[in-house]
């Protein structure tokens, strides 16, 4: 991360113009009437601003931003950075220091940072659109010591930061009745992989499902059944087509069904279900847990859009169930 | 994010009749520890006001002052106790429109000449009314405004070396005032994200004022004076005219007794060389006309007089004994004050020369006039010689000589020569008669006769009068001299102090053999001296000096002591830059003329003081470099150990930087510097333990590290053993 300062120069606040306005009126007043004591005013007034913007400069420089990132950054809500401020000034601290990012973040204000100390703050900033996005720099500012000018300082911390998708309300496992869908046990009998009961032999059972050490230990042909299991799989099916020629509001629609899907797919995978997602440019096999949900929100995050064709978007045929977020089902599962 | 202090936007409100601070309402606290301090700086603006010009009331009478203070006072009270401090709007209506009758009535009562009495008033007034009226948070803004302009009000209008008291304490309130009104803004704007209990910002703000006061030196020494500087000075007023005798063209006999008891400064002198001595008497002007009790200029048409030079002004020919510096007070009299002795005068001003030997200049002033003279061996008198054959001759006028009076000098100087007639006069009058500051129950009709004959006690006015009244009347030309007798003297700066209680008068008498002569009648008893000093004067002194001083350069500076001081700072820097120098002809120079950089030619003193300044100047750089180093120095520990390690190894191979890692830099010297890999190890292992482990190195193991990375810093100079 590189950490190359720019001074940002010195602007006079309101205050500072004012203060410098009154400068001017008693410089007048002073010429014009000789007046030593006018001249002294004068004096101690423009020796306040040379002080005032050396102060004010001295006040942002040598102070080091750090920042560390959250693990996962939504569209839309806020995330909240850490900065870890260090005052590298071996004798004056530091006072009313305002730190921001590039203007996206809350600005945040330091009374007092002793010198030599570090301390640690947390700034929420909202990205409004998924994808890549950079942080360049962090703004330092001040308006110390007196209010006249406002010292920037811009420390460049260039990080890029993948930001997911805008994740909706959840509630999609509740709202639909395939939440008894999916690879889990049922209590019938059927050709799963959990134990059902054991039985006596019938003519016609398999013998491949013989129980030997139940038979060995009883003497009699002894039968395993099995439970009988039912898919807990999910296809998302995100199309995301797109005609050029649209206008902004199918572009609207189209990021609105991507954080559709997204919302979606985390709902599922939470819930434990195997997801599948499907797009027209990427296809992410069924699966499940912290790697898939990862892997789900960065593809979203990065999707972009490709001209319509007319092939239709099909997820895998043994999926229980398909979510599809395309031009039709939005509205019914949105 | 906002553009600063001016775009404070805190939550807009009204006080409340108990307005406790409520949790989390942390704008009105705010709020009300801004009107605190604004309602302070209030109090304390206008103090100087009553001891401001013009005296003796002040800009601001004392009860004026006592009234504000209390309002201010009561304000102050009401935001500590949480009250409500507004007045309502109907209130403040009634007050501005009650306020116009009267400030035009005081426009009127005042003239223009004291404008300032009634602006400064409607100031006032303007800030008690915001005060009370401060409804939204911008308006402190107007408060602060007003505040400022009444400490400007405030700074223009005195003259007094105390005022820089105020100055500075005005200063570190402003700066308090600034720096705390930011910090509420930023508290009330913005979320802390690090809240601080202490600002400690206190010896900031001191170190800041001191910085400003440093910084404020150059600028008003440099800033241009485009005018004369304007001193609202004793004398300039009329409630505070304090005529000096002599300063008029008419004097009554009562002004001197009035100005005996008068301690202001009225001029200073200061010898430039050693061995020249205070004068004894300093001439003012003369009278020659007695009138109704009144002595008269009888003509008061006066001379040009041409200068020899530029400034430079020869009253007379003669030795000049030596130079004396005057710096005189203003006393709302053209006359300059002279000692008797003085041969030449150098002045800025055109210089003119009255009937009576006076010398005058040519534009009353306002501030101190400072100027030059030359003093010789004996009294110098500028006035002709008296006209006896005339019977008009001002000096010779005995109209108002009683038949009592020319008798008695005719009883005392009867078969006396001229020149003894004089003495004898004047030694009767200072052995027979008392001399007293107190006149009280006399009357006025014939003060000399009654002088002489009744009450035998005076000042010396009435002595001086009598005198020359006794001396007309035996036809002896004479004539009134005004001026000061006698001074102290100001150790701190070696210049002599004369005051208005030094004023004195005496007289100049027509001595056929002689001309002029001065005779002063006066008992030494009533004659101001040199005084002894003592502690009570000591003290005096000092004040003096400092009021001196304050009057001298700071009230008094002006265009020309901007002129002086750039020719001083030029000669300064030419002197400093003389030992570089070696003129074309310096016989210093080489034979074979490669250069001349020897000290010959160059004076002895300034190669001595240049020399020893370069030794200072070394000295104290080393001083400040031994601080700086230990100051600046960097702690030795284990990281710097391993930095260092990681650099000498980096110069070896440029791929190794900060991102190598600690055991690859290890494999790195194990296989390209085997011969320090053994004490490579060790360091780089410390250097792990204390970072991943938290085993912080302590003494022993500094010393050890040190003598590691030495012998690796070894080895890599002189590479492997052997290997030649």
């Amino acid at each position: 991360m590189g950490k190359r300062r720019v001074p940002e120069g010195i602007r006079p606040t309101k205050v500072g113009i004012w203060f410098v306005g009154l400068c001017l009126l008693i410089g007048v007043a002073a010429t014009n009437t000789g007046n030593n004591a006018l001249y002294m005013v004068l004096a101690l007034m423009l020796a306040t601003l040379i002080v005032s913007g050396v102060l004010s400069r001295n006040n942002v420089r040598r102070v080091d931003v750090e920042v560390d990132l959250p693990e996962e950054i939504f569209a839309g809500s806020e995330a909240g950075f850490q900065l870890q401020l260090n005052n590298d000034s071996r004798f004056l601290p530091r006072w009313l220091l305002l730190i921001s990012f590039s203007g996206q973040s809350q600005t945040l204000l330091c009374s007092h940072l002793p010198h030599g100390a570090t301390r640690t703050m947390l700034a929420a900033m909202t990205f409004p659109c998924r994808g890549r996005q950079r942080l360049t720099t962090v703004h330092l500012a001040t308006l110390f010591p007196l209010g006249l000018f406002r010292k920037g300082m811009r420390q460049s911390v260039d990080i890029e930061i993948l930001v997911y998708p805008r994740i909706r309300p959840g509630g999609y496992t509740r709202r639909s009745s395939f939440v008894a869908f999916g690879a889990t046990p049922d209590r019938s009998i059927g050709w799963g992989h959990e134990l059902h009961s054991l039985r006596p032999m019938r003519p016609g059972d398999d013998l491949r499902r013989v129980h030997w050490k139940q038979t060995a230990r009883t003497g009699k042909m002894i039968f395993i059944e099995r439970q009988a299991e039912q898919q807990r799989r999910v296809s998302v099916v995100v199309d995301n087509a797109l005609d050029p020629s649209d206008g902004l509001e199918a572009e609207e629609e189209l990021e609105s069904r991507i954080s559709l899907g997204a919302s979606a797919a985390l709902d599922y995978i939470n819930a434990g279900f195997e997801v599948e997602l499907v797009t027209r440019t990427a296809c992410l096999p069924h699966d499940g847990g912290a790697r898939l949900r990862r892997r789900v929100l960065e593809t979203l995050a990065l999707l972009e859009t490709v001209p319509p064709t007319g092939a239709p978007l099909v997820g895998d045929a043994e999926a229980a169930l398909e979510v599809r977020f395309d031009g039709a089902s939005v509205e019914a599962l949105g | 994010m906002s553009a600063g202090v001016g775009a404070l936007r805190l939550p807009r409100f009204r006080w409340r009749r108990k307005n406790k601070a409520r949790p989390g309402s942390a704008a009105l606290t705010f709020a009300r520890e801004k009107r605190q301090i604004l309602g302070v700086l209030a109090f304390a603006v206008a103090l100087p006001f009553p001891m401001n010009e013009p005296q003796p009331e002040g800009v601001v009478g004392m009860p004026g002052l006592m009234l504000y203070l209390s309002v201010v006072g009561f304000y102050i009270w009401r935001v500590a106790a949480e009250r409500e401090a507004t007045l309502p709007m109907w209130a403040m209506n009634i007050l501005g429109l009650a306020y116009i009758p009267w400030f035009f009535y005081r426009l009127r009562s005042v003239g223009p000449a004291h404008i300032a009495k009634p602006m400064v008033e409607l100031l006032l007034f303007g800030l008690v009314v915001k005060l009370f009226s401060m409804r939204r948070e911008s308006e402190k803004w107007h408060v602060t405004v007003l505040l400022f302009f009444l400490f400007v009000a405030a700074m223009a209008t005195s003259v007094h070396p105390l005022i820089i008291v105020y100055l500075l304490g005005f200063l570190v309130l402003w700066l308090a005032l600034l720096f705390r009104f930011v910090h509420l803004h930023l508290l009330a704007t913005y979320r802390d994200a690090v809240p601080a209990r202490r600002l400690g910002i206190q010896p900031l703000l001191a170190a800041c004022a001191m910085l400003i006061l440093a910084g404020a030196i150059p600028f008003f020494t440099l800033l241009p004076r485009l005018r004369t500087p304007y001193i609202l000075g004793q004398g300039i007023n009329p409630p505070r005219q304090s005529y000096s005798t002599g300063f008029r063209d008419e004097v009554s006999l009562d002004v001197v007794g009035n100005i005996r008891q008068n301690e202001a400064v009225a001029l200073r002198l200061k010898p430039e060389g050693s061995t020249l001595k205070a004068p004894r008497m300093l001439r003012g002007t003369t009278y020659d006309t007695f009138e109704h009790n009144a002595w008269l200029k009888s003509e008061t048409k006066s001379t040009l007089l041409s200068p020899a030079a530029h400034n430079f002004y020869r009253l007379r020919d003669g030795e000049v004994d030596g130079k004396m510096r005057v710096w005189l007070e203003p006393l709302d009299s053209r006359s300059l004050i002279l000692p008797m002795e003085t041969l030449s005068v150098e002045v800025s001003q055109r210089l003119l020369s009255d009937v009576g030997g006076g010398v005058l200049i040519s534009q009353p002033r306002r501030g101190i006039l400072e100027y030059r003279i030359g003093i010789g061996s004996r009294p110098v008198y500028l006035a002709d010689s008296p006209d006896l054959a005339s019977e008009t001759e001002p000096t010779l006028d005995a109209t108002s000589v009683s038949p009592r009076v020319r008798e008695l000098s005719e009883l005392l100087t009867a078969d006396l020569p001229k020149a003894q007639v004089v003495e004898r006069i004047e030694q009767y009058l200072a052995h027979n008669y008392a001399y007293t500051l107190d006149f009280l129950g006399r009357e006025t009709e014939n003060p000399i006769e009654d002088f002489l004959f009744k009450y035998r006690s005076g000042h010396c006015e009435y002595f001086a009068t009598a005198m020359i009244l006794m001396l007309r009347s035996v036809d002896v030309p004479a004539r009134l001299v005004t001026g000061f007798v006698g001074a102290e003297f100001n150790p701190l700066e070696d210049y002599y102090i004369v005051r208005q209680s030094n004023a004195h008068a005496w007289v100049e008498a027509w001595i056929p053999e002689v001309g002029w002569a001065t005779f002063d009648p006066t008992p030494p008893a009533g004659r101001p001296e040199i005084r002894s000093p003592n502690f009570g004067m000591l003290v005096r002194q000092a004040w003096d000096y400092l009021e001196f001083r304050w009057d001298r350069y700071v009230m008094s500076y002006g265009f020309f002591d901007q002129i002086g001081l750039l020719i001083r700072m030029r000669e300064a820097w030419r002197r400093f830059e003389s030992p570089f120098k070696v003129p074309a002809s310096d016989p210093g120079g080489r034979p074979d003329g490669t250069g001349p950089l020897e000290w010959e030619g160059i004076p002895p003193q300034v190669a001595e003081a240049f020399r020893i300044g370069v030794l200072g100047l070394f000295v104290a750089s080393l001083a400040i470099g031994l601080v700086a180093v230990s100051v600046f120095r960097r702690k030795f520990d284990v990281t710097s150990a391993y930095r260092s390690l990681r650099t000498a190894f980096g110069r070896r191979d440029p791929s190794i930087g900060k991102a190598t890692a600690p055991l690859a830099l290890l494999s790195w010297a194990e296989s390209h510097v085997p011969h320090v890999a053994e004490p490579s190890g060790q360091l780089i292992e410390r250097y792990l333990l204390e970072i991943y482990a938290g085993r912080t190195v302590k003494g022993s193991d500094a010393s050890s590290l040190r003598r590691h990375l030495r012998a690796i810093r070894s080895g890599l100079r002189k590479g492997p053993r052997g290997s030649g």
